[in-house]
């Protein structure tokens, strides 16, 4: 299993890793999960190894397609099973199989998500509207922005909401996303009523950005469903996360590689979209909670509890 | 404002006595002495004033929120934690050193403070924690990590560049195993929420910015009155009230310039005063400069950094003083971390990641700290932290894509290198160096 990195998102290390290991253990199968933190040398390195140490099939997350089309035909080579894993490997012979979300539409929940909260606000024409965007070098922060502004873009176009700044915030690093935040706020003088951002991470950086300059919350989006991000959205200073149950996607993953491993018929298991949700305030319990991805013990903490149910 | 070559004088690099004897007894030599270092190479904090100016116009004339009061301030608040982290930097840098690792040992700072604090809200074990004694803490830890990286460094005599590599990697990983698998966590005590956005009422941007100048200006009298006692011509009288009168110029502009009201917008709550965050990095800058070059310390630091085996042929401990140097950069990184996780109130898996390393080693050196050791001033890092900053924050003013900020960035870099290689190849043939 060849992970990407640590910081495009909390998810690999903090969420990937243990499904992943809890399906694998389940599973009684030899495995090992590797992090190329970022490089994609790194990556094809850990793939040589994982091949040497006899492995039959490698799951990747790629780094970017070229460097993920290079690892596919070394497997390929060497008669390994490779499949794509969230990240779409575009260049190249292409994996032998391809599991994620549809990351477009994870991005049409985020544009919906702020019309919905937009408009539960009461807010009125013309809205001044920031967009964060992920990392200008990650394939799915442009899914995610096709599948966004597919939704707002018509917002823009018929006048009620107006763009007032648009970025990219690279490596998807909080502290850059709070100085762009920061200098959006101050090029606009203070008037920006909503944001689009990619993830919570970035949300973050928008909520500390407003409470550093003592202005009041506005509607803002996120993605991934972390504790701090679910907490935000409890005490009404993020408006909705978007929670992909990471879960349901690596078990499938998973399970399509324990049986390739096996020797297992696949057809059965290549199909159907996996799960995500936009979570908001108010369907929190049945989402992430009755997942059993977060619970109400490390999100009802401090300040926060009284928030809670 | 101190002569540039003070220091590298009283270290006893060869050329000491040489200068002394040279030093000038009136106002009008002591300007053309300075002149003349200038000519030869000795050119201080110049370019990076013109830097600025530079930076300014150009940033002004594409947006015309860059000179604002509120903007002055946003870079003020902005640049502290790569100022903070850079204070360290430098004495790495003096000693001919490098860390890499203060970007994560920052993070392990910053999340430390995050994770127990966080911790003694659900643990009745450990609910006697509060920021007082939290940020002591972690402080401990990251100077703990300052004496391992240098301990290792000088024990097995290894290139601090190697071991600090391991440490980035190790650290990082430190820092994903602590913040675990909620992602993200937000910190909760108003005292380090409020760090990095609370002010001080009004009238204490004059005292704080009064007492700043009038304390640097008690330092070079005694400077004046300690090289007159050793037999040494002190700087003029009247020099060091000219630069008195300068400093109370620029401070009064300062103390206007944060008390002017900055809220964005008729809606938001009255915003004016100087940051915390600011009256820290003063503190800071002074703490350090004293050690730096009132005590034995810092001019140990200068001497081996200048040349290795003479300080340890004059009986200075060199290997001491080098793990003492990485102790000061670790502990500085903490108190970088700190503010950064302040500022986004929050720490997460990326935390210490993205640019922060490479802005740090560029703000000591843009600010004329020498990658090649023993020559800069703790104030470089103060000074290079606010042109990356300004850099930082015009482009995020200007909308402009990721590609033309990396590129940018690297082009203000390069420029302070190329600099301090101009620099140091005049002195060279001026004989300085």
């Amino acid at each position: 299993m060849l992970l990407p990195d640590s910081a495009s998102s909390a998810r690999w290390e903090a969420d990937d890793r243990r499904f992943f290991e809890g399906a694998f253990e389940a599973a009684g199968v030899e495995y090992t999960i590797v992090n190329a933190e970022g490089s994609a040398q790194t990556q094809l390195t850990q793939a040589e190894q994982a091949i040497t140490n006899g492995a039959k099939v490698i799951l990747m997350v790629n780094l970017d397609s070229a460097s993920g089309a290079a690892i596919i035909e070394l497997a390929r080579a060497n008669g390994v099973a490779i499949i794509d894993y969230d990240r779409l490997t575009i260049e190249g012979p292409g994996a032998d199989f391809y599991v994620s979300f549809d990351n477009e539409s994870v991005g049409r929940l985020q544009g919906e998500g702020l019309v919905a909260a937009v408009e539960a606000a009461g807010l009125e024409a013309p809205v001044n509207v920031a967009v964060l965007n992920g990392s200008p070098t990650d394939n799915n922060a442009t899914l995610f922005k096709n599948g966004y502004e597919s939704v707002i873009t018509a917002q823009f176009d018929s006048g009620a909401w107006v763009r007032v700044a648009d970025q990219s915030v690279p490596d998807w690093d909080n502290q850059q996303a709070l100085v762009i935040f920061e200098q959006m706020l101050t090029d606009a003088a203070g008037d920006i009523d909503a944001a689009v951002a990619a993830n919570d991470g970035l949300a973050g950086s928008v909520i500390a950005a407003l409470q550093n300059q003592g202005l009041p919350f506005i509607p803002v989006t996120g993605q991934d469903a972390t504790v701090g991000g679910i907490q935000n959205i409890l005490a009404g200073r993020q408006s909705m996360t978007v929670y992909k149950a990471i879960k349901a996607e690596a078990e499938a993953a998973a399970a399509l590689a324990v049986a390739l491993l096996k020797g297992e018929d696949t057809a059965s298991l290549v199909t159907g979209a996996v799960n995500k949700v936009s979570v908001t305030k108010d369907n929190i319990a049945e989402t992430v909670i009755a997942d059993g991805f977060r619970t109400w013990e490390e999100i009802c903490v401090g300040e926060f509890a009284q928030y809670c149910p | 404002m101190s002569a540039p070559n003070d220091i590298t004088q009283d270290s006893g690099a060869p050329t000491s006595a040489l200068l002394a004897s040279q030093e000038p007894q009136t106002p009008f030599e002591y300007v053309g002495a300075a002149l003349r270092r200038i000519r030869s190479g000795e050119i201080g904090a110049l370019p990076i004033i013109l830097g600025l100016v530079i930076i300014g116009i150009i940033f002004q004339s594409l947006n015309q929120n860059f000179l604002t009061p509120r903007n002055l301030v946003n870079i003020t608040i902005q640049m502290a934690g790569y100022a903070t982290i850079a204070y360290g930097m430098v004495f790495i840098l003096l000693l001919g050193e490098i860390d890499l690792s203060v970007g994560y040992v920052s993070a392990v700072g910053g999340v430390m403070t995050a994770i127990l604090l966080r911790d003694s809200l659900t643990n009745p074990a450990l609910s006697w924690m509060d920021w007082w004694n939290v940020i002591p803490i972690a402080l401990a830890i990251t100077t703990a990590i300052g004496f391992l990286h240098g301990t290792l460094i000088t024990t097995f005599q290894l290139p601090s560049f190697i071991v600090t590599l391991a440490g980035l990697l190790a650290w990082n990983g430190v820092v994903l195993m602590i913040v675990g698998d909620g992602g993200t966590v937000n910190i909760q005590n108003p005292v380090v929420r409020n760090l990095a956005s609370e002010v001080l009422p009004p009238i204490w941007s004059w005292i704080v910015i009064f007492a700043f100048v009038a304390l640097l200006t008690v330092m070079e009298f005694a400077t004046a009155s300690a090289r007159r006692k050793a037999g040494l011509r002190p700087k003029p009288v009247q020099i060091i009230l000219a630069q008195t009168v300068i400093m109370g110029v620029v401070g009064a502009f300062l103390a206007y310039l944060f008390n002017i009201n900055r809220a964005l917008g008729p809606t938001a709550p009255p915003q004016q005063g100087m940051p915390v965050i600011a009256v820290i990095m003063l503190v800071f800058l002074i703490v350090l400069t004293y050690l730096a070059e009132r005590t034995r310390f810092g001019r140990y630091i200068y001497a081996v950094g200048g040349n290795k085996e003479a300080a340890r042929r004059a009986g200075i401990r060199v290997e001491r003083i080098r793990v003492l140097g990485f102790m000061v950069s670790g502990f500085m990184a903490g108190v970088g971390g700190i503010v950064l996780a302040s500022r986004l109130k929050s720490v997460a898996t990326d935390t210490g990641g993205g640019n922060l390393l490479l802005y740090v080693i560029a703000a000591a050196v843009i600010g004329g700290t020498s990658l090649f050791g023993g020559r800069g001033k703790v104030y470089s890092a103060i000074l290079g932290a606010l042109v990356v900053s300004s850099v930082e924050n015009g482009m995020g003013l200007l909308n402009v894509s990721s590609g033309v900020k990396f590129v940018v960035t690297g082009l203000v870099l390069l420029a302070a290198v190329v600099i301090d290689a101009i620099s140091r190849r005049s002195q060279q043939r001026s004989g300085l160096r």
